[in-house]
């Protein structure tokens, strides 16, 4: 018996689940909507050249439509996910002759995977019509910062199906996940008050869990003067934010073989 | 003799309360195997221990000498039919059988074959969500069918229909297991149900067996008859009678008392509940005797260990 076909047919089965009509249609119209209408690359200034220049176009288009991409992520873990476990459905997938982290894995690619294809998908196209010269000459700038950004929702997503497994609802978990990122963005405010060049400890370790904020300070120097940091202690920050990422789904993972019980 | 799943002394527990304490038991192929107790008697906790959604604190389940917890090639041989069926229910029921055969590597035309075999044929096209519970339990059985599996483990499967349907299920599955010698381990609190179709019984009460074996040998191990005695002191009767060495099981209602005794001391305890009538002034007004259904017996017992509690 072939093992992959059991793959490819529970994959389609969760795409389907997860990607009903009209979700993906309502989520890359948002994408498209906050990336050309919502965001402001009007505010960005042309006196910049280079991959600075690359930087503000990226992240500026990135604003909005990151906040819908979370959301959208949100809504497939704790529905894709929760709703399985909170109404009985995923005992019937382990019924089926697929392992326990072959059907995670199959939920997360459908969850995070297709929900990030959508979002770089829009946001090629929008780069290209918007400035095709920068994303050609600074791909890199490009890539990262969007490497950088996604960091955030990743590991925001990766706490919420901790709060899945363990609390098997949909609607909790979903709560809880909206809570955490709310709480996460907010608390920027009082940390940026409160730093000063010689006291800037609380950002740095925000920046662990948020690195596009190093990001930014190292794009822009010339307004940062509580903290600058050096492109390589960037890249630090950047894997320190994806090393708990894994951490998180590694721990998720962990539990979903080994403990979670239905 | 082959069992295709060993239980032995297993152990569950839900914080500190024991859903399941040193449960053990057999279940042999080709038969039908009833799993009877209770509600909260620990079935569904066991049903779960032998699927591998749960995992056992202590003892061991084998499924086809397997562990079943993430186990995947054991589940090519299982089927599967829970209480309340659940399923994605955006899907047509033919739709979501022909993914079940994929899933299992079975050719599409199987789905229309099960779905004859249970009597869901001309519902193909209805939604899944648009089925009665009488059909979505039928369309239960359909899907843990598709890969023609040698065992059938069934969670209340009839708990949730009326008499009639209930019929129909326990029919289909004598079915089954006669044409295709599928092996099924059912459970249900209702054991005069069961006992329709079981050729072999599990009784457990608070986690534990209470009696187990093929369902004649229980019944002549266990035959027990039943003494309704009528008259004005139940309370004080009973209390008394339920002093003799013999008897079993002794219930009071407002007119009289129920006393089980074993078919040994049958004659005894008439002369018995006379002289103890006699010392307290108990007026008997009548007496009447019958044997005990396994289902009578179980009540007793189960009523019996409350008390004792």
């Amino acid at each position: 018996m072939n093992k992959n076909s059991s793959i490819v047919e529970m994959f389609t089965m969760t795409l389907n689940e997860d990607y009903r009509f009209p979700i993906p249609e309502v989520f890359a119209f948002l994408y498209a909507f906050g990336t050309f209408v919502l965001s402001n690359p009007v505010s960005i200034s042309y006196a910049r050249t280079g991959e600075h220049l690359a930087y503000d176009f990226a992240s500026s288009i990135n604003g909005l439509p990151m906040f819908f991409f979370t959301i959208f992520l949100f809504k497939n873990i704790s529905y894709g996910i929760g709703y399985d476990l909170e109404r009985g459905i995923a005992q019937t997938f382990f019924s089926y002759p697929l392992r326990r982290r072959q059907i995670l894995t199959i939920k997360l690619v459908s969850a995070l995977g297709l929900a990030t294809a959508l979002l770089l998908g829009v946001h090629v196209f929008s780069l290209l019509i918007l400035v095709p010269d920068v994303l050609r000459k600074y791909f890199f700038t490009v890539v990262l910062t969007y490497v950088v950004d996604l960091c955030f929702p990743f590991l925001l997503s990766g706490f919420l199906l901790l709060v899945v497994l363990v609390s098997k609802k949909s609607g909790l978990s979903l709560a809880a996940g909206i809570g955490a990122y709310f709480l996460f963005s907010m608390l920027i405010i009082p940390i940026m008050l409160s730093s000063s060049p010689e006291s800037n400890l609380g950002l740095k370790v925000y920046s662990v869990f948020n690195p596009s904020i190093a990001l930014h300070m190292y794009y822009n120097q010339s307004k940062s003067r509580v903290w600058i940091p050096s492109f390589s202690e960037v890249l630090l920050y950047v894997a320190m934010g994806y090393f708990l990422v894994a951490l998180i789904f590694i721990v998720g993972y962990a539990y979903f073989q080994k403990r979670l019980e239905l | 003799m082959t069992y295709l799943i060993e239980a032995h002394d297993l152990v569950k527990y839900y914080g500190n309360i024991a859903a399941v304490s040193g449960l053990s038991f057999n279940v042999e192929e080709g038969s039908v195997t009833g799993l009877v107790g209770p509600n909260g008697a620990g079935k569904t906790t066991t049903i779960k221990m032998i699927i591998g959604i749960l995992k056992p604190n202590n003892g061991q389940v084998r499924v086809f000498n397997e562990d079943p917890w993430d186990n995947v090639d054991i589940r090519y041989q299982i089927g599967v039919v829970y209480e309340r069926a659940c399923f994605p229910t955006s899907y047509k029921v033919i739709e979501y059988l022909e993914r079940a055969c994929r899933i299992f590597g079975k050719p599409k035309y199987r789905a229309k074959e099960v779905l004859l075999e249970v009597g869901l044929d001309g519902s193909e096209n209805k939604p899944i969500k648009g089925l009665s519970a009488g059909m979505l339990q039928k369309f239960s059985v359909a899907h843990a069918l598709v890969h023609e599996p040698r065992l059938i483990i069934a969670d209340e499967p009839t708990a949730n229909l009326d008499p009639e349907a209930r019929g129909n299920l326990l029919s289909l599955i004598l079915k089954l297991n006669r044409d295709k010698k599928i092996t099924f381990l059912i459970s249900s609190h209702i054991l005069f149900e069961l006992s329709r179709v079981c050729n072999s019984m599990v009784i457990i009460n608070r986690g534990k067996v209470w009696a187990s074996g093929k369902l004649d040998d229980l019944l002549n191990k266990l035959e027990t008859k039943l003494v309704r005695v009528s008259t004005d002191k139940p309370e004080e009767l009973a209390a008394e009678v339920k002093k003799l060495s013999y008897v079993a099981h002794v219930e009071a209602d407002v007119r009289s008392i129920l006393i089980g005794v074993t078919s040994e001391d049958y004659n005894r305890v008439y002369s018995d509940i006379l002289d103890i009538a006699k010392k307290l002034g108990a007026k008997i007004t009548g007496m009447e005797s019958s044997t005990a259904s396994l289902e009578e017996l179980f009540k007793l017992a189960v009523k019996n260990e409350e008390t004792k509690r």
